[in-house]
């Protein structure tokens, strides 16, 4: 299909050129949106292409935390010493992602904002909602991939590792709006919204751009974590993953943040896990207290029962990393 | 409403629309205020690129990727496309010095970055110190992933070095560098192993061979043009005046085509053939039984116009129910997918020959067993026998659909010249499917020749004429210029070939001392939409119960048809069968290789047992771990057996000229395995020439005959033959010789004139009667005649298959490592130990086996097709959904072999392909139990599997 590629000059005209219309997105690494244009998914038909806004790259670091440019790849968050350093969870979570050559062209901003991967909206002979369809074929049929919460209308997970991080980093991104408006979003704004609107994947509308992303230097000393769940150490794509940020008291918790990733529409707090840390000593009786919450609440469909174990025994996991 | 506010707006701000300058300007810096560049669809692009040091021009759209840019627009193919998906790594480029996938890159964005591909890596002719790593460590088959693979080890190599090391790199970071490269031959540990050395300025050697690389094993012959780029595969082709092929899939698993009207595509743009592939039936076409059903084809100048105009053919169709699910086809009252009258459009499952519907029982869409001799009275006798013993098993398995996923698709390029046509083709039976072909398009087979000079991968699903095929030489006919039709990898992991899923129910008795007394062997093959697979063979070969009864059913669904994949039927068969032994070794509190000793009739198999005893130097065999920690490890054994296939009538040609070369020629192929490698070895063996001075020309169906590449029949079968013809050349050399230095010797390698003088063969080629000398020679027969006679297997003409009395034994042991918190199963290290009689090429020999042991964890833990339950179609269409081992995964092996002539083949060898692969997955699931103490007897065996297990 033919492409148009726009490049704007600075950061409000790439908002203006996008205009929110339909078949129009932004290029950052282009490793979701041009896998799409080629496979013919959802195809953009013209792409603004970020690749020249350098004001959008790079890490650095501030007196009140870091700020993190949108288009930074996923190589250089991951690679990044004092960052890596200061805040490991971000730094193994882009480092899990994907894969190296594709890390190397991933952008932190697109890593957000990238589409679902379910395998039937990845799939051109299904029209699910998010192409226009009237249906989730992933509810009646094998959704052995899809959320266990979430899943009353489109049952696809958030895709993003980075953005679970983020979100256990209470992390804020400025944005760029439709209009001219620039302002701070946080993790947890940007992950609210209405589920039953089944093409919504965060809280922002399509043209808003995401200029970069702020961590906020944490009140106390934290101890981080990310693991996954998946059948193939590297490369793969997580059955389940966790993010956890625990901000101690000397031994104890005082505030945890522990966020579940591919299990809803978007990175998910496990708040019943997060209670039952905080204000305790991290032993093995706590952790396997709490993390045996990490899936209450939750609405598993026929074929995805598993992932309720699996978010237990993984919270479990990355927990007792952080025991010393 | 906002498509038009764009625009006013892109107006007021005055575009230019450019060219040249944004191609200079390269993406640097921020634009200029105030000013759009824009590249409008569909308008070409002219950019220089910076590639390998040079600039080179090429003209593209906006959307082109920069692997085609480099593969089309520069005619650099050493760059490989496969996933096009950013799964795999074919595609590795180094831009700027750090790798990325080229097929997700817009070639657009390339101008003002340096490009490196593999061809750019040699020195003043020398390799790279990576690429000279890969062929020492012989880190390659297929060589399809190596241009990727390379890359990737480069860009670390040049950190590694970047930063003044010197210690060794581990695994962890090798196999996170490279975690973005699939290899499917499973060349993982050799690459690994090549990497590091390359590091450390050390010379490679391949990781297997524990006991070292024989003395004058020859390397493999193609690895130089394979580590650099300059093998051609069928998808590098590229023809003047060349058309891009298409194929339309019909999207339903069941369905009747109620029109067809090729028209509307047949005005489309660009468009210069258009062809129906779906066969007409009565009054009809015939019922498409599987999503993914070749409909229609089109040939037009661009690759983009073929998919457009596939879109506007006009097909309509009456969606049916499909029967999807394993357990639906087998309900009573499930749709019959074959009424008996259409159960010849049932395909073929597997190799081999086929009988006779009839001679089948079919219930619905169960066809069981031949009605004579197996299918007695569900063999309730041995059921009894089973009761009696005192150690009684009873084991329920399941295996998962998996798919041959070659890293090289399916593809073919057609070239008619007048009624002469030449197929270049991804293919393992070049004269196979040239007759095919002839058949096809009733053309003398004369008329056709079909070249496979480099095959990425085959695994049994390249076998003989198939639809892409058909449909290139049918459309380059009809449009009259060459069609190249390379199946997208999409379609490709759908449709063109699996290995069938399986179901089985064994059970065992045995007596206080071991011995299986009786065996119930229940197996179910789930072809989809074919038939002919046995899942249970193995049983009766393997162990020779006093009392065995088999059930070897095969379930039809409306799923895409099962074709030939290494090994046919084994590798399911062992992974049930080789627990179920297991199981009566834990009973028993017996060592499992011990167990399967007391079985032992054949003095061969029992040596491959003792020596893997004797090898193995992992945790103790006989015992379930009884830690209970995080990670817990355990090791288990399994064994496996396989025919030795000939093709009697093979015939080598040697043709020696008096400057001394030898060439020799056949007409089989080399997908990975080595035939190059093994030809030559005999060559420089034979007349002790140096390597360099040895030929070999296979892949092309004009060369005299060989059977197709499959069931390691291929060195069974032109080994003998070229043995024979260096044998005659010999004779010949002699005679000249002797005409010469009357009196003269005859010694091994040449003669010895009366005054002592050594004449090597070299020097008395000069002498030779004619130039070139050329003999012809067919493969002797073996030792004491065939078990089974040739028999000609379908549309296989040429090359009839003979079974040999010998056969060929293995044994693997794997060592596990289970995390009991996330379930994740690591091989450790897998140990192989195999009896293939004689190596002709000992390096390229225990390459295949690596690769085998690599597919087979694969297979244990990763591989399974998944379908939509309600349509039928194929959810893990992409290698992102469909895994497969990646190298941070792979675990150690060490290779041995049973180095014994065997007694029949003429030659000593066996052929060892098959065998490599079939015992690994049992192994793996018996370590597994070994190491949780609970069995989970499925494929692939994933985390929650595990967990599952544990709850
Ligand atoms: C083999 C493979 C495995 C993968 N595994 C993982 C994994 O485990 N976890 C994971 O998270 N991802 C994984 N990915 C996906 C990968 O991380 C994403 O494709 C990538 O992060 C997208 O970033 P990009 O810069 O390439 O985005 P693009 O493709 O350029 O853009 C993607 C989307 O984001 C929007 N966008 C881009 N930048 C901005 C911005 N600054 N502001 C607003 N919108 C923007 C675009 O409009 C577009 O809709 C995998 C991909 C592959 C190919
Ligand atoms: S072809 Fe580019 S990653 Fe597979
Ligand atoms: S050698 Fe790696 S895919 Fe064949």
């Amino acid at each position: 299909m033919p492409l148009t590629i726009l490049y704007p000059s600075d950061v409000a005209h790439a908002v203006d050129l996008h205009g929110g219309a339909d078949g129009t997105e932004y290029k950052a690494g282009g490793t979701d949106v041009v896998d799409r244009h080629h496979q013919g998914i959802l195809a953009p038909r013209t792409l603004v292409d970020l690749g020249r806004l350098g004001v959008l790259r790079g890490v650095e670091q501030r007196g009140d935390g870091w700020r993190i440019g949108a288009l930074t790849t996923l190589l250089e968050v991951a690679g990044h010493e004092g960052l890596g350093r200061e805040h490991p969870v971000l730094r193994q979570a882009c480092d899990r992602t994907a894969t190296p050559q594709v890390r190397a062209m991933a952008t932190l901003g697109g890593s957000l904002r990238q589409k679902v991967r379910c395998p039937y909206f990845r799939h051109p002979d299904f029209t699910c909602w998010r192409k226009g369809g009237q249906e989730c074929f992933a509810r009646p049929g094998d959704n052995h991939w899809h959320a266990i919460w979430d899943n009353d209308t489109c049952a696809a997970v958030h895709p993003s590792t980075p953005a679970a991080a983020l979100l256990a980093l209470d992390a804020q991104l400025d944005v760029h709006f439709p209009g001219g408006d620039q302002r701070t979003v946080d993790m947890r704004a940007f992950t609210t919204f209405d589920v039953s609107d089944a093409m919504a994947d965060d809280a922002l509308p399509d043209a808003a751009l995401v200029l970069g992303v702020r961590i906020p230097r944490p009140a106390r000393p934290t101890r981080q974590a990310y693991e996954r769940a998946s059948a193939r150490h590297l490369a793969d794509w997580a059955d389940v993953e966790t993010a956890v940020v625990l901000q101690m008291d000397g031994d104890v918790v005082a505030d945890a943040r522990v966020v579940l990733g591919a299990v809803a529409r978007r990175p998910r707090r496990a708040v019943e896990v997060e209670q039952r840390l905080n204000g305790h000593r991290l032993d093995a009786a706590v952790i396997a207290d709490a993390s045996a919450h990490a899936a209450d609440g939750a609405t598993p469909l026929p074929h995805n029962g598993h992932k309720t174990r699996l978010a237990c025994n993984t919270v479990q996991a990355t927990l007792e990393r952080l025991t010393s | 409403m906002a498509q038009l506010r764009r625009r006013e707006f892109l107006k007021g701000a005055g575009i230019a629309v450019t060219t040249a300058p944004l191609a200079a300007a390269g993406g640097a810096g921020d634009g200029a205020a105030g000013r759009t560049d824009e590249l409008p669809a569909g308008q070409p692009v002219d950019l220089a690129l910076s590639v390998n040091g040079e600039t080179q021009r090429v003209r593209v759209l906006p959307e082109t990727p920069l692997v085609d840019a480099l593969r089309e627009g520069c005619a650099r193919t050493g760059t490989k496309r496969s996933c096009g998906h950013g799964a795999c790594g074919a595609c590795t480029v180094l831009v700027d010095g750090t790798p990325r996938v080229a097929c997700l890159s817009l070639a657009v964005d390339a101008p003002g970055h340096a490009i490196r591909t593999v061809e750019g890596l040699e020195t003043d002719g020398k390799l790279h110190p990576v690429q000279q790593a890969f062929v020492d460590a012989d880190a390659l088959q297929c060589g399809f992933c190596t241009p990727g693979m390379v890359m990737s080890g480069v860009a670390f190599f040049e950190r590694y070095r970047a930063a003044g090391r010197t210690d060794t790199p581990t695994d962890t970071e090798v196999g996170h560098a490279i975690a973005g490269n699939i290899c499917r031959c499973g060349a993982q540990p050799a690459i690994m192993e090549a990497i590091r050395c390359a590091c450390l300025g050390r010379t490679a050697v391949p990781p297997g061979m524990r006991d070292g690389v024989p003395a004058g094993a020859l390397r493999r012959q193609d690895a130089v043009d394979k580590v650099t780029g300059r093998a051609r595969y069928t998808v590098d082709v590229q023809l003047p005046g060349m058309l891009h092929g298409a194929i339309l899939r019909a999207p339903h698993g069941h369905a009747v085509v109620k029109k067809l009207d090729l028209g509307p595509a047949r005005r489309m743009p660009g468009v210069r053939a258009v062809v129906e592939l779906l066969p007409r039936a009565s009054g009809g076409w015939l019922t498409v039984r599987w999503a993914g059903m070749e409909v229609a084809a089109v040939a037009a100048d661009t690759l983009a116009q073929a998919r457009a105009a596939l879109a506007a053919v006009d097909v309509q169709y009456d969606v049916r129910p499909p029967v999807v699910d394993r357990a639906a086809a087998e309900r009573p009252d499930a749709p019959v997918i074959f009424p008996r009258q259409a159960r010849g459009e049932a395909r073929k499952a597997a190799e081999g020959p086929s009988f006779p519907h009839l001679l089948y029982r079919w219930d619905g869409n169960v066809r069981g067993s031949m009605i004579w001799p197996i299918d007695r009275d569900n063999g309730a006798d041995v059921l009894e026998q089973v009761a009696a013993q005192p150690v009684r098993v009873d084991l329920a398995a399941e295996t998962a659909v998996q798919v041959h996923a070659t890293l090289e698709p399916h593809a073919v390029v057609a070239h008619w010249e007048g009624d002469r046509l030449t197929v270049y083709a991804s293919t393992q039976t070049t004269q196979a499917l040239a007759s095919d072909v002839a058949d096809a398009m009733d053309i003398p087979v004369a008329q056709v020749r079909v070249l496979a000079e480099h095959v990425g991968g085959a695994f049994g699903a390249k076998a003989g004429l198939k639809m892409e095929g058909l449909a290139a030489v049918r459309l380059a006919r009809e449009a009259k210029a060459p069609v190249r039709i390379a199946v997208p990898v999409g379609d490709d992991l759908t449709a063109t070939g699996n290995r069938p899923g399986t179901r089985h129910r064994i059970r065992i008795g045995a007596d206080a001392g071991g011995r299986l007394r009786a065996i119930h062997h229940e197996g179910r093959s789930y072809c989809g939409a074919a038939v002919g697979e046995s899942s249970t063979r193995m049983t009766d070969s393997l162990y020779h119960a006093d009392a065995s009864y088999r059930w070897d059913a095969n379930v039809v669904t409306h799923s895409a048809p099962s074709v030939p994949f290494r090994a046919p039927g084994f590798p399911p068969n062992a992974f049930a069968l080789e627990q179920a032994v297991d199981e009566v070794a834990a009973q028993l509190g017996v060592d499992p290789l011990t167990l399967r000793l007391y079985q032992e009739r054949s003095p061969r198999r029992a040596a491959v047992l003792r020596l893997a005893r004797a090898k193995w130097d992992g945790p103790p065999l006989d015992r379930v771990a009884a830690d209970r920690g995080r990670y817990v490890r355990g090791a288990g054994v399994a064994t496996a057996d396989w025919f030795v296939l000939v093709g009697p009538q093979c015939r080598v040609e040697a043709r020696a000229t008096r400057d001394g070369h030898l060439t020799l020629s056949t007409a089989t192929h080399d997908v990975g395995q080595g035939a190059r490698t093994a030809l030559a070895s005999l060559g420089v063996a034979g007349l002790g020439l140096p390597p360099a001075r040895v030929h070999v020309r296979i892949g092309d169906s004009a060369l005299p005959p060989a059977p197709g590449t499959f069931g390691s029949i291929s060195t069974n079968s032109f080994a003998p033959a070229a043995l024979a013809a260096l044998d005659e050349l010999k004779d010949a050399l002699w005679d000249a010789g002797a005409r010469r230095h009357p009196g003269a010797r005859r010694v091994e390698r040449g003669l010895v004139t009366t005054g002592g003088r050594f004449l090597p063969f070299q020097e008395l080629m000069a002498a030779l009667p004619e130039d070139p000398y050329i003999v012809l020679a067919r493969r002797p027969p073996d030792r004491g005649g065939l078990k089974l006679p040739p028999a000609p297997v379908d549309r296989i003409p040429l090359s009839p298959i003979g079974i040999s009395q010998d056969t060929t034994n293995s044994v693997q042991i794997a060592e596990v490592e289970v995390d009991r918190r996330l379930g994740r199963v690591r091989v450790v290290r897998v140990l192989a130990v195999l009896d293939a009689g004689r190596l002709v090429a000992p390096i390229t020999s225990a390459s295949q086996v690596m690769g085998g042991i690599m597919q087979g964890v694969s297979f244990a833990l990763y591989e399974g097709r998944r379908l939509d339950p309600h349509t039928g179609r194929n959810l893990t269409r992409s290698l992102e959904s469909y895994a497969l081992l990646g190298a941070a995964d792979a675990p150690q092996v060490a290779v041995h072999f049973l180095d014994l002539p065997t007694e029949h083949t003429p030659h000593g060898g066996a052929g060892l392909g098959e065998n490599a692969t079939i015992a690994t997955s049992g192994a793996v699931a018996n370590a597994v139990f070994r190491a949780i103490g609970r069995r989970v007897p499925r494929t692939p065996l994933r985390p929650q599997d595990v967990l599952a297990a544990l709850a």
